[in-house]
């Protein structure tokens, strides 16, 4: 079965679920996520965590991909890409996008994977590449992506306690292979974006608001547990299948737009359980797993491990 | 740049350059009958951001790659997306957004906020305090950071950020921030309340008006004790002054009859709650207002006390 399909599958297993759970309850007990969301288990050979330091970013991305068990272990000859970059039109300012380094070094390790297409999830800003003296020096990478055709599907979520529906985008969906690429910064409302949040990149506008109006009532933007919790639903749609975050340069302070303070840890961190990933990238501000809603929220949905203790983590610089 | 005694940089006009004493009477009438009528008018088009950023005129060499993008209400969620979260809670009315480059790609992004009044716009910029910065005298009030400008002036709050830190571009970003500024009307006045803040030993104020902006001040477990709707926390040495504003003294004292389940315990007129590092949590109820003050040293917490109005 193809993925695509079986993403289809939760809605209609849910609704099974109710109907026949008036028969036989026990037959149809619910999962505790979507089989596509639940992490699957790291070959103990590679780590959970994979983290490469060093000033050159191009270069830590492509060795923290290498230690995460190499770019051949995601993505197979042919395969379909999607990329989920944080750096849409609205974030411009120091430290609040993905860096175009790790966006186009990995572009590179999916093209050397005879990747046959590689589509935008949400398209980069349009002056994306010029922020980066890479983007004249790669060309080839720069028009290697596929700008996202902007087609949506409604996905139900029945394992989510706040978040029932989303609007997603279809290329998220449809790929075979979902590269998630987010930065680790300052978030006002949530404390902290990284991984899990990244996802609201895939989904439309509407859904998003929703997450922000703490309910969908107008004028109520206060509700911070209720948008931590939305973001660990929408997480059960689907788990990229890996996560490479942007922890160069990051705001630490009047996230997500800046201006802000900025940090500098100069790592780039690759893995496949979000969870994970946000439980160390949140240490790049000072915080904790705990600290952070949606990183606890989430692991109650089974989408990952935030215990760094029980985590094997990985780190090299360059 | 403003020194304390301590030699802390104060990052706003002390007291005697009339920031934080209330409005005087003759002053207060035209401001009400103008309120009264712009209220009945359709927002204002000579006042749009939009239209006083393009009266901006940026050094040679630097140009606009695109037409300024602009944000009404719940468009401010196109414009940045979950940062328009903030905004919204002091209350916003529309933005605009302009972005000037080089021929080497050096870019400097203004943007510009029309808040529902001054003490919004005060409030997103009390929030940048953080890190490194010189307090200015744009507008009402300003914060240089090291590689952008912050300042607040009426019901505006207005940034100039650029991408890169060299002099050059550092440059444009403070000239372009002077002429914007200067465009903004200078009548902003904060509310009476303010002025209740102990001024002696000063360092930070920041003003909160809800969860989202509260959250986002390192206020520690005194922000967790009571629900405020809005607020000061301000910061002297060794002493931290969270000032809880409520509609009248009936609901101030509701808050405050939480205090046994709060932990804390009634000393005379004060509640004290001792946390577990040693430090102190008193909290004084002043009409409106709850005074919840945070320290370790109690000499430096009277001396600050004492000096509330």
């Amino acid at each position: 079965m193809k993925r695509r399909d079986f993403l289809r599958r939760p809605a209609v297993l849910g609704a099974t679920a109710f109907a026949g759970a008036r028969l036989v309850p026990s037959l149809l007990a619910e999962p505790t996520a979507t089989a596509s969301a639940i992490p699957a288990p790291t070959p103990a050979s590679l780590p959970d965590i994979a983290v490469a330091e060093g000033a050159d970013t191009y270069a830590a991305t492509l060795r923290a991909v290498e230690l995460a068990g190499g770019i051949g272990r995601f993505v197979k000859p042919g395969a379909k890409v999607g990329l989920l970059i944080n750096a849409p039109n609205w974030w411009r300012k120091p430290g609040s996008f993905t860096s175009p380094d790790v966006t186009l070094a990995v572009l590179q390790l999916c093209l050397d994977a005879g990747a046959a297409e590689i589509t935008y999830v949400i398209d980069p800003a349009s002056d994306y590449w010029s922020r980066t003296p890479l983007g004249a020096q790669y060309p080839k990478l720069t028009a290697a992506g596929r700008r996202n055709p902007g087609d949506w599907a409604e996905i139900d979520i029945p394992r989510g306690v706040s978040l029932k529906q989303a609007k997603v985008n279809r290329v998220a969906l449809d790929c075979d292979v979902l590269i998630n690429l987010p930065i680790a910064k300052h978030h006002a409302g949530s404390g902290y974006t990284g991984c899990l949040k990244n996802f609201m990149g895939a989904c439309h506008r509407s859904t998003n608001q929703f997450f922000h109006n703490g309910g969908g009532a107008k004028g109520e933007y206060e509700d911070i547990v209720f948008l931590s919790q939305c973001i660990a639903d929408v997480n059960l749609v689907r788990r990229p299948d890996l996560t490479v975050c942007d922890g160069t340069e990051f705001l630490l302070t009047n996230g997500p737009a800046g201006p802000g303070e900025l940090g500098h840890a100069h790592k780039v961190v690759a893995g496949t359980d979000p969870v994970a990933v946000d439980a160390y990238g949140c240490t790049f501000l000072g915080l904790t797993a705990e600290k952070v809603a949606m990183i606890g929220m989430a692991a109650a949905h089974g989408l990952g491990q935030p215990d760094l203790a029980k985590l094997a983590v990985r780190e090299v610089k360059l | 740049m403003h020194r304390t005694g301590m030699g802390i940089d104060y990052p706003f006009p002390p007291p005697s350059l009339g920031l934080l004493t209330p409005m005087k009477r003759r002053h207060f009438l035209r401001p009400a009958a103008v309120f009264l009528l712009l209220a009945a008018l359709p927002l204002s088009a000579a006042d749009d951001p939009a239209a006083l950023v393009a009266r901006l005129t940026p050094a040679p060499g630097w140009t606009a790659p695109e037409a300024p993008r602009t944000a009404a209400g719940d468009d401010l969620f196109d414009l940045i997306d979950g940062g328009a979260e903030l905004y919204h809670e002091y209350g916003f009315k529309r933005a605009v957004s302009w972005q000037v480059e080089t021929a080497t790609r050096a870019s400097i992004q203004i943007e510009l906020y029309e808040m529902v009044d001054a003490p919004a716009a005060y409030g997103v910029l009390s929030l940048m305090q953080s890190g490194p910065f010189t307090a200015g005298s744009l507008g009402q009030g300003s914060l240089r950071f090291g590689y952008y400008v912050a300042f607040w002036s009426g019901p505006y709050y207005g940034s100039v950020t650029g991408a890169q830190k060299d002099a050059a571009t550092q440059a444009e970003v403070d000239r372009l921030a002077a002429q914007l500024a200067a465009l903004l009307p200078r009548d902003g006045a904060l509310p009476a309340w303010f002025g209740r803040l102990p001024e002696a030993g000063l360092q930070t104020r920041k003003f909160f008006r809800g969860r989202i902006g509260l959250s986002n001040i390192p206020a520690g477990p005194a922000a967790e004790l009571f629900a405020p709707k809005e607020g000061l926390c301000a910061t002297y040495p060794g002493v931290q002054l969270l000032l809880l504003h409520y509609p009248d003294a009936a609901a101030a004292a509701a808050q405050l009859a939480r205090a046994p389940e709060l932990g804390l315990v009634a000393t005379g007129a004060e509640f004290t709650r001792t946390e577990a590092d040693g430090s102190k949590i008193v909290v004084q109820a002043r009409g409106e207002d709850l005074f919840v003050f945070s320290f370790t040293d109690e000499a430096r917490f009277r001396a600050v006390a004492d000096g509330a109005r």
